[in-house]
């Protein structure tokens, strides 16, 4: 349901402010989300000052130089550093997206950087993804067949290759589904746009022979229907996908099915 | 290893997961799950400890589009209480004189205009976010730029439209 504040231990006090680095001139501001699971403290937000003439260009180099340089206790998640394995998703600047392939050029003066919105923290920047990963699980992201195996592969016309264009290429990391405020407030029981939009990669799928149960399964009033076009996740995707367009041809052919 | 064995072991180890992790959360295998204290039972509260919530409504940039949703959902429960103040005006005609003249005076007062006033611009903002949501749902007009377009036409529509009401009809 709709809680407007955050729970007694998720309200944000005062950080530290942490030295800046010496003989720097060319500084920026880095304030910074922070939770332990140790101390027993409530999250605070920290602040940081980077040296700008040293640093790389994006927001993850920030963090990486910050994490060598002045704290290293502070963790975050990252591997390819280049906008394939979606692991550094947070949010930066009030948008989720990727650490990695936002540049530092891109944003307000003063980065603010928070964990991926309405998740529980694991520590600092790192959300909780399991239930996230678990209903991505729960569409079954996988070819559902029935007819015997072919010889070779499952054979796709050209055109049928195309209807995957722009559904395929997610990569789960999350900014989507944490930026929906449906998700927010119902996102125990609402599917969220990246597990639709995978959804939607099978219903279209020529091969996939499983459509008619896949729409069975998301006729629901919650999985599906909670989407309300609001559309932050299509604003906020890393990648230029368009979740809110594969939700809304979900409920189309649910649509068509019966008419 | 032959190609369609990969394929075979691919599909049970993604089976498998989904068993070990959606099967223990109710609602995805049921499609049920109204119960509020089932679902407790069945979110994934196992091992979060006393996991904080990340900031959500106070640390999102608001956008276009998110701003429109919200402000479709605002006029049409705000429209849901001018009409019930319409039917008490109504209500008051038929309860006796002074009782109208009591409800008349505070409705055309000018307090009652500007309730009046902001809620034809609520009709008219409803409306025109009613058609965009209409012209959403045939799967048209979801792209991006188109979206936002739309977004701003129901906005500077529903001004316009307000204006023309109020000073031509």
């Amino acid at each position: 349901m709709v809680q407007l504040t955050l729970p007694k231990n998720s309200r944000i006090k005062t950080g530290r402010t942490w030295p800046k680095p010496a003989g720097a001139t060319n500084l920026r501001k880095f304030r910074i989300y922070r939770w332990s699971p140790e101390d027993g403290e409530n999250p605070r937000v920290d602040t940081y000052f980077v040296d700008m003439d040293s640093c790389g260009p994006m927001i993850l180099d920030a963090l990486i130089k910050i994490k060598n340089e002045i704290d290293p206790t502070l963790a975050f998640r990252r591997s390819c550093r280049e906008g394939i394995c979606g692991s550094c998703a947070m949010n930066i600047d009030g948008v989720n997206t990727l650490a990695c392939t936002r540049g530092l050029d891109e944003v307000a003066s003063e980065v603010r950087v928070y964990p991926l919105p309405h998740m529980p923290v694991v520590r600092d920047l790192i959300p909780d993804l399991t239930h996230f990963y678990a209903q991505h699980a729960s569409i079954k992201p996988w070819l559902e067949t029935k007819t015997n195996e072919p010889q070779k592969e499952w054979r796709q016309s050209i055109e049928d290759r195309k209807k995957l264009d722009g559904l395929y290429e997610c990569i789960m990391c999350a900014s989507c589904s944490t930026a929906c405020p449906s998700y927010w407030w119902n996102g125990d029981r609402y599917l969220g746009p990246a597990a639709l939009l995978h959804a939607q990669r099978w219903i279209v799928d020529s091969r996939d022979e499983a459509t008619g149960e896949r729409l069975d399964d998301l006729e629901d009033p919650f999985k599906l229907y909670r989407c309300h076009t609001i559309m932050n996740c299509t604003k906020t995707c890393p990648k230029g996908l368009n979740p809110a367009k594969a939700i809304a041809e979900i409920k189309k052919a649910l649509v068509e099915r019966i008419v | 290893m032959p190609k369609r064995q990969i394929r075979a072991d691919f599909a049970l180890a993604a089976r498998d997961f989904a068993a070990e992790h959606y099967m223990e959360y109710g609602p995805y295998r049921t499609g049920s799950g109204t119960d509020s204290n089932e679902r407790a039972k069945t979110m994934p509260d196992v091992n979060r400890g006393n996991r904080p919530l990340s900031p959500h409504l106070t640390i999102y940039r608001p956008q276009l589009t998110s701003m429109t949703s919200i402000l479709t959902r605002l006029t049409g429960n705000a429209l849901l209480l001018v009409a019930l103040m319409i039917v008490w005006w109504f209500l008051a005609a038929s309860i006796g004189p002074e009782y109208f003249a009591f409800a008349d005076w505070l409705i055309t007062s000018w307090f009652g205009d500007l309730v009046m006033t902001l809620s034809l611009w609520a009709l008219w903002y409803h409306s025109l976010a009613g058609l965009r949501h209409l012209y959403w749902d045939t799967g048209r007009g979801l792209e991006l730029e188109t979206a936002e377009t739309l977004g701003w036409a129901v906005i500077a529509g529903s001004f316009v439209l307000t204006l023309v009401t109020l000073f031509f009809v």
